[in-house]
């Protein structure tokens, strides 16, 4: 193998990437070849350098601001909740629900006052019995009667469906 | 196969469970991050693209096979999203060396070779940035984050001998750049990208 040949061979040589023959055939040539080999220590110095840009020092905070950022865009802070009595019908509910309240607290507090006061236990209540109705209470009956020349027939005023013996005969027709 | 951990930890992902994402999050955010800083070479960039690649994920997670390996769909969408950005900026604008220079190496105990590190790194960044993204691409997934290419292949979305191919390019482009030779960066056959 001549040293064109040998020298387009020598990038991937330093590198280690080399195939079988190739390896062997350029190991051959720099053993020989003062120019070659000079070139073969080049590319191995170019890598030695290239080799200093393996992790150095990042400013500081670096790694710390990598996953702030991460977690800004793909975790964002929730926005807080509205507070649940901001909503009119559970705000209704809970006024309805405290009147209820204050009902049966009212209520049951009543009842011990009740039960507290000694003179209340003690003092059989009143029992009205209402009055019996008196046949003289009852209103009496005004029969009506015929005023001569009337033509019809006249109440007192106070009321009464009139009998029917009081019909004037022969006059249903005016009833 | 996909380890029997991550398949479960990639489900409670797809019930949607914060604390599975963020474990995923900090399990992959580093190499990630410095995907997209070898690509892009600006810290602010890679940060703002890395972010974007895990949102992406996180979308579309519930559509993921677990029976596939989620690395290479994550660091595809990473490299996607990096070849993209770097196709809408110019390039002058993504090399970030002041910055670059700005960071000392920690491992070394000697300041002067700290500092020549890290201005070697700058080089080595001014160097990559002139390669076009899809030779950066493979250039830094093999070279620097030392992924087979078989791996490669599968995050890049194209073959073995493509990928192959690439990196034959590539380092014959940044060698010539890094000796600071004329080379002529333009177009060639290989347009799969």
């Amino acid at each position: 193998m001549g040293c064109d040949e040998v020298r387009d061979l020598l990038a991937l040589y330093a590198g280690g990437e080399s195939y079988d023959h190739e390896r062997a055939a350029v190991e051959i040539h720099v053993g020989v070849c003062a120019a070659c080999a000079r070139e073969l220590d080049q590319y191995r110095e170019a890598r030695a350098n290239l080799a200093l840009l393996r992790e150095g020092d990042a400013p500081p905070g670096t790694f710390k601001t990598i996953w702030a950022g991460v977690r800004a865009e793909r975790f964002p802070a929730r926005p807080a909740r509205s507070p649940a009595w901001l909503d009119p019908a559970l705000r209704y509910a809970a006024v309805a629900m405290v009147g209820v309240a204050i009902g049966v607290v009212a209520h049951f507090a009543q009842r011990k006052t009740v039960a507290a006061d000694p003179g209340y236990a003690t003092v059989a209540a009143p029992v009205l019995i209402p009055a019996p109705v008196q046949p003289a209470t009852m209103p009496h009956v005004i029969v009506p009667h015929r005023k001569p020349g009337a033509a019809g027939l006249e109440l007192d005023g106070t009321y009464y469906l009139p009998r029917v013996e009081s019909l004037p005969a022969g006059r249903e027709k005016d009833y | 196969m996909p380890d029997p951990a991550e398949v479960a930890l990639i489900k409670r992902c797809q019930e949607g469970r914060e604390d599975a994402f963020r474990e995923l999050v900090d399990k992959y955010q580093r190499r990630v991050y410095w995907i997209a800083f070898n690509m892009l070479s600006n810290y602010d960039t890679a940060r703002e693209i890395s972010q974007e690649a895990f949102i992406r994920v996180f979308r579309n997670i519930t559509r993921f096979d677990i029976k596939k390996n989620f690395y290479t769909w994550l660091y595809q969408i990473t490299v996607n999203l990096c070849i993209d950005r770097m196709r809408k900026l110019s390039h002058g604008k993504t090399v970030d060396i002041d910055g670059i220079g700005g960071l000392a190496d920690p491992g070394l105990r000697d300041p002067a070779e700290s500092t020549e590190r890290t201005e070697t790194r700058g080089r080595v960044h001014i160097a990559l940035d002139r390669l076009p993204p899809k030779y950066k691409a493979v250039l830094s997934l093999r070279d620097i984050q030392g992924f087979s290419c078989e791996e490669i292949a599968e995050i890049v979305g194209c073959t073995n001998a493509t990928v192959r191919w690439r990196l034959h390019r590539a380092r014959k482009l940044f060698r010539a750049i890094w000796e600071g030779k004329g080379v002529e960066i333009g177009d060639d056959s290989d347009t799969s990208f």
